[in-house]
C-alpha cells in the first residue's frame, strides 16, 4: 500500500515536474495568443497517460529486465571468479608442474641410466656365466680327449706288448715246453681238493 | 645248448621207455645220430616245418631215414611220436636231454679237455682220474686241439672251467696292465 502510494505521489511530482513548463509553455502560448486551447490540453494528457503508463507497466518491466540483468551479470561474475580460480589453481599446477620438470626430467635421466646399468651388469653377468660354461664344457671335452687318446695309447701299447709278448712265448714254445705247461696243468688239477679251487 | 622243460620231459619219458628195455646206449646213440642229420640238413628240417606237407607224407619220409639207419623200434616210435606231436624241431634239445639224464642214472659226467697240441694219453687218463676223483663220478672225456690257446689246457666239466692255457693268461695280463 505504501509502496502504492509512494508511486502515486512520484508520479505525480513528475507530472508536476513535468507539466510546469508545459504549463508555462501553454501560458506563454496563451499570453500569445490570448488562450488555453483543447488542443494543448489533450497533448498534456496525452502525455500524462504516457507517463503513467512508463511508469506502471514499461518501468517495472524495466527494472525486472535490469534486475535479471544484474543477477546474470553478478552470476556470471561469480562463475567467472570460479574459472578465474580454477584458471589460478591450474597455473599454479602448471607452473609447480613446471617447477618440478627439470626434477622429472633428471630422475627419468637417472631411472635410464639405472636401467641401463642393471641391464650392462646383467648381460655381462650372463656373458660371463656362458664364458665359464663353455671354459668347463671345452675343459672336459679336452680331459675327455686325452683320457680318450691315453686310453687308446695304452691300448696300443699294451697290444704291441701283448704281440710281442706272445710272439715271444710261441717262439720259446716246443713240444717240450708244451708238454711240460701240460704236466703242470694235470698236477695242479691233481693237487685238488674240490673242484672250484683250481687257480691258473 | 640249454634244456626246455619240454625237452626235459620227453627225454625222461625216453629214459623210462629204455630202463623197461635196458637199451640206452643204443638208443642214445641212435638219437644222436638222427640229431646230427637234423642239424645238417635244411632241406629236412624245412620239410618237417613245413605244414602244407601232409603228416603222412613226414612219416614216410621218417620211416625211409630209419630204414636207412637201422633204429631199434624203440627210436622209430620215439621220434614218430616227437613228429606227431610237432616236437621233431626239438630233437637235438631232447637228444642233449636224453643224454644228461642218463649220465646222472649212471653216476656219470662228461668233461671237455682242450689242448693246444694234442694231449697224449698218459695224460689224458691223469686228468679223467683227477675229475673222477673230484666229482665222485665216471666222466667221460671229449679232447679237443685248439691251437689259439697256444699252450697250457682247458678243461669244461658242468659249469665248472678249469682254464691253464696261455691264450687266457695274456688275456689276464691284458685286462691287469689296462686297469
Amino acid at each position: 500500500m505504501t509502496t502504492v502510494l509512494n508511486r502515486a505521489l512520484a508520479t505525480l511530482g513528475a507530472a508536476a515536474a513535468t507539466l510546469t513548463p508545459a504549463a508555462a509553455l501553454a501560458a506563454e502560448h496563451g499570453e500569445a495568443h490570448g488562450q488555453f486551447g483543447l488542443a494543448e490540453a489533450f497533448y498534456i494528457l496525452n502525455f500524462v497517460v504516457l507517463l503513467l503508463v512508463l511508469y506502471f507497466w514499461a518501468l517495472p518491466r524495466a527494472r525486472d529486465f535490469l534486475v535479471k540483468r544484474h543477477d546474470q551479470a553478478k552470476a556470471e561474475l561469480v562463475e567467472a571468479g570460479r574459472l578465474k580460480a580454477e584458471a589460478d589453481a591450474k597455473l599454479a599446477e602448471y607452473k609447480r608442474l613446471m617447477a618440478g620438470l627439470e626434477a622429472e626430467v633428471a630422475k627419468i635421466r637417472e631411472d635410464f641410466r639405472a636401467d641401463g646399468e642393471r641391464e650392462r651388469a646383467r648381460i655381462l653377468a650372463e656373458a660371463e656365466e656362458s664364458a665359464t660354461r663353455m671354459r668347463a664344457t671345452a675343459q672336459k671335452q679336452i680331459q675327455q680327449e686325452t683320457a680318450k687318446l691315453r686310453a687308446e695309447l695304452e691300448h696300443e701299447v699294451v697290444a704291441q706288448v701283448l704281440a710281442s709278448t706272445e710272439a715271444k712265448v710261441r717262439a720259446q714254445l716246443n713240444a717240450g715246453t708244451q708238454r711240460e705247461m701240460a704236466n703242470d696243468y694235470i698236477q695242479g688239477l691233481e693237487s685238488l681238493e674240490k673242484l672250484d679251487q683250481f687257480a691258473a | 645248448m640249454s634244456e626246455s622243460p619240454i625237452a626235459r620231459r620227453y627225454a625222461k619219458a625216453l629214459v623210462e621207455l629204455c630202463t623197461e628195455t635196458k637199451n640206452h646206449a643204443v638208443i642214445g646213440k641212435q638219437l644222436e645220430s638222427f640229431a646230427q642229420t637234423w642239424s645238417s640238413s635244411e632241406d629236412l628240417q624245412a620239410l618237417m616245418k613245413n605244414p602244407v606237407v601232409p603228416l603222412a607224407d613226414k612219416r614216410e619220409v621218417l620211416t625211409r631215414i630209419f630204414s636207412r639207419f637201422l633204429f631199434a623200434p624203440t627210436t622209430r616210435n620215439f621220434l614218430l611220436v616227437l613228429l606227431e606231436n610237432e616236437r621233431i624241431a626239438q630233437v637235438e634239445e631232447i637228444t642233449q636231454a636224453f643224454a644228461s639224464q642218463m649220465d646222472e642214472l649212471s653216476n656219470r659226467t662228461r668233461a671237455t679237455v682242450t689242448s693246444a697240441v694234442p694231449l697224449e694219453r698218459s695224460d689224458l687218463a691223469r686228468i679223467q682220474n683227477a675229475l673222477q676223483r673230484l666229482t665222485g663220478k665216471t666222466v667221460v672225456l671229449d679232447a679237443r686241439v685248439d691251437p689259439s690257446l697256444i699252450g697250457g689246457v682247458v678243461t669244461e666239466i658242468g659249469n665248472i672251467v678249469l682254464d691253464g692255457s696261455v691264450k687266457t693268461q695274456l688275456q689276464s695280463l691284458r685286462e691287469h696292465l689296462l686297469v
